[in-house]
């Protein structure tokens, strides 16, 4: 008679209860990994956002001074714009924007603002000196390359995106 | 341009290079009315645009806001001096920012190095072109200041 029986009572049971156990800690874990998973997922506000900041067509060889609002999501103060401005040139077909920000102590750099230093980035406050690419010239203040901006050119118009490590020189 | 502790920490790691102190000094007429605030907010926006530019060299002082009476000129060039002159070994170059001509002519008599503001201009404090404006009034100020270090 036993035999016949597909599931005994007991085993019935068994199933009942790994099936509501199962439930229940599916029902633990889910927001769980979506808390630890969910950030990775979204787009992010800080990272993500490229501006317009230029045409294309106005860029030469000579780099330019460039203005332009950035909105940076902070945890504290929420979306804020700031002012950010970058010197753009355009070489071999490729966009590069570099940086204005000194990387010996943070001054603002200008190129050719220097009559005795020409095709070169000078900082005055300690004389710092960067080539056009922004390559830190060795003797100088500077111990790293100006910082590039993240580039993508769509339509013609030039956008602009988070400050990163200067990828276009291997540093002085 | 409102210190905080970090800013103060990152400053002490640079205390060798930076030698210039920007002393903003905005003066006010009695009468309170916006254009106090105006004043005070483009003196505020031209020497953060300074301090911006030469971060690595200049040390932006906290603003001093002055209401104007008959006796303004005899204490707040006592204040101001006596300020000016504690931080003098530190930094051995000190300039004012400010929008009172008679104190920016008392302090050049006395060699310290003034800068006295354009008129605080008439578009909203808050308008793109106030903005632009303190841009350019910022860097007719940062060539003179940076001749001063190449003297």
């Amino acid at each position: 008679m036993s035999k016949d029986q597909g599931v005994s009572r007991r085993q019935f049971l068994n199933y009942c209860l790994t099936g509501v156990g199962g439930f229940l800690a599916a029902g633990m874990l889910a927001p769980m990994i979506k808390f630890a998973v969910d950030p990775a997922l979204k787009k992010g506000k800080a990272g993500g956002n490229m501006v317009p900041v230029v045409d294309e067509a106005v860029l030469t060889g000579e780099p330019s001074n460039h203005g332009f609002k950035y909105k940076i999501t902070d945890a504290w103060l929420g979306e804020q714009e700031t002012e950010l401005t970058a010197w753009i040139y355009k070489e071999g077909g490729q966009v590069i924007a570099l940086s204005p920000i000194c990387k010996h102590l943070g001054c603002t750099v200008g190129w050719k603002n220097d009559p005795q230093k020409q095709n070169r980035f000078f900082c005055p406050c300690h004389n710092g000196l960067y080539e056009k690419n922004g390559k830190n010239v060795p003797g100088t203040p500077p111990m790293n390359p100006l910082d590039t901006y993240q580039v993508e050119v769509k339509n013609g118009k030039v956008y602009l995106g988070l400050v990163e490590p200067n990828k276009i020189v291997g540093g002085a | 341009m409102k210190w905080k502790v970090e800013d103060m920490e990152q400053l002490l790691g640079m205390e060798e290079y930076v030698d210039t102190l920007l002393y903003p000094v905005s003066v006010s007429p009695m009468d309170w009315d916006v254009k106090w605030i105006a004043d005070q907010f483009w003196l505020e926006k031209v020497s953060s645009n300074v301090e911006q530019n030469l971060k690595g060299r200049v040390f932006l002082f906290q603003p001093l806001c002055v209401a104007r009476n008959e006796l303004f000129l005899d204490t707040t060039i006592p204040f101001i001096r006596q300020n000016i002159k504690a931080m003098s070994n530190r930094f051995p170059h000190r300039a004012i920012l400010t929008n009172s001509k008679e104190l920016a002519e008392a302090f050049q008599e006395e060699g310290v190095i003034a800068f006295l503001l354009s008129p605080t201009p008439e578009e909203a404090v808050t308008s793109k072109r106030f903005l632009e404006k303190s841009l350019i009034e910022a860097n007719r100020v940062i060539p003179k200041l940076i001749g001063v270090w190449s003297q």
